[in-house]
């Protein structure tokens, strides 16, 4: 439906810049619509992969765990729920934690997942 | 400044003041730049026995919601006492130790002229010249050693900082005791960092004062002069290696360096030939990597306030400081 959420985002963000931002004579201000601007923008370009790229996470993770897949509870058939999939998520990243605080040294497959798993969540 | 806050810091000056007549104080806008402190320049007009006085000072209050924290206390009483050592710090006039005058804890200090100039290495709104920004690069080492050569004990400082007995070790229990209390989740990429740090710290050795954040952006400059270091809340006694990696960090090259001309090795030799110490390049990797480590921290504080609605800034850009931090811990950045 339009305008779709990106374009609602985006349409949020050019309020900030091109009417907030040049009447705001408050530099601290003028700073903090700045920030916000980039923080939609960021949101803009990255909340349609949100939901695939932490379940992609999920499964490198328990990879890298040596756990089996786990069933991820289901919003609707075949859609992952984002809120039950963060939390599954959280706990995996406990657990790896540990390990890292536990081991003398990290294993190269827990460094490579350390990297990848950066871009997938930034 | 809102009235309200003009009446307090009214009250304030007077109390501190005494009876003097036509007092005034004449606020300006909220300074920008510092994210763990609001900064408030202004006036003070006085009449005492028939002379007009004037003094420009400067407030510095915690914000409501910070992204470091610190003690305005202990930063007053170093503050003090460095008023009279050779070093180029800011002279402190007032304190409010636990807010209950300006709302919340607040140091009041000496104006200074001066401008400041984030990236003035880089160009920045000076727009200097290459020889006059690498004078200002070199001054800025001078400024380093003149805090690590300061007679701490003399200008009785150990009675208001702790003396470690294992500066690197007190380093990185400090900066992980704040991402154990700040962060909102999991961070298995700072527990590696931890492990790496705890694994490679240099031993314990000479201890001066340490700053904690040299940069052009906490200076201010009279003309190409770098002319007072200002924002000493991270002042604590360590490791003097630590400010060289603080100012060698990769991730803040813009900052500290002057691409092909002010390179990380001009700079640490300088420091090396000024002070006659050879800095140890393992412990300078080390301390590049706390320098990270630390910044990872502040930027858990950081979201933190944010998500609890306690500050306005909205952060991004974790996911960079952690790609470095693993590269660092690799061998890959230096």
């Amino acid at each position: 439906m339009r305008p779709t959420l990106t374009e609602q985002i985006e349409g949020a963000r050019r309020v900030l810049v091109e009417l907030a931002a040049p009447e705001v004579a408050d530099s601290f201000a003028r700073e903090q619509i700045t920030h916000a601007a980039a923080a939609l923008e960021h949101v803009a370009a990255r909340w349609p992969q949100v939901l695939p790229d932490l379940v992609a996470d999920i499964r490198a993770l328990e990879e890298v765990l040596g756990v089996e897949a786990a069933e991820l509870s289901e919003a609707v058939p075949g859609v992952p729920d984002l809120a039950a999939a963060e939390q599954y998520h959280r706990g995996l990243r406990a657990r790896l934690t540990d390990e890292i605080m536990a081991a003398d040294e990290p294993s190269p497959a827990l460094r490579a997942y350390l990297s990848n798993s950066i871009e997938r969540l930034k | 400044m809102t009235s309200e806050f003009d009446m307090a810091l009214e009250g304030f000056v007077r109390r501190r003041l005494g009876d003097v007549g036509e007092l005034r104080v004449e606020g300006e806008a909220r300074a920008i730049g510092g994210q763990s402190r609001e900064n408030w320049p202004f006036n003070l007009l006085w009449e005492d026995e028939g002379q007009p006085h004037r003094r420009r000072l400067f407030l510095r209050r915690d914000p409501v919601g910070s992204v470091l924290e610190t003690d305005r206390r202990v930063e007053y009483e170093v503050l003090r006492r460095l008023h009279d050592q050779p070093v180029r710090a800011p002279e402190v006039v007032w304190l409010d130790a636990d807010g209950s005058e300006l709302g919340r804890p607040a140091l009041v200090m000496t104006r200074y002229d001066g401008r400041n100039d984030h990236f003035v290495l880089e160009g920045g709104i000076s727009q200097f010249d290459e020889d006059t920004r690498a004078g200002i690069a070199s001054q800025m080492v001078d400024l380093m050693i003149e805090i690590h050569t300061l007679d701490w004990r003399g200008a009785g400082l150990d009675d208001v900082l702790t003396v470690p007995n294992d500066p690197a070790t007190a380093a990185i229990d400090e900066w992980t005791a704040v991402i154990e209390r700040d962060a909102l989740e999991p961070q298995p990429v700072l527990a590696l960092v931890e492990q790496w740090l705890r694994c490679h710290r240099p031993p314990p050795g000479n201890v001066t004062v340490v700053h904690g954040d040299i940069k052009p952006g906490n200076v201010l400059l009279d003309g190409d002069q770098v002319q007072v270091l200002l924002d000493w809340e991270t002042v604590h006694l360590g490791d003097p290696t630590e400010d060289v990696g603080w100012v060698t960090n990769p991730v803040r090259r813009r900052e500290h360096l002057i691409p092909g001309r002010w390179e990380v090795d001009h700079l640490v030799s300088a420091y090396e030939t000024r002070t006659g110490r050879t800095v140890d390049r393992a412990a300078l990797r080390f301390w590049q990597v706390l320098a990270n480590y630390k910044l990872a921290a502040i930027m858990m504080t950081g979201v933190r306030t944010f998500c609890e609605g306690r500050s306005h800034r909205v952060w991004t850009g974790a996911g960079l400081l952690a790609k470095v931090l693993l590269a660092q811990t690799e061998g890959e950045l230096g």
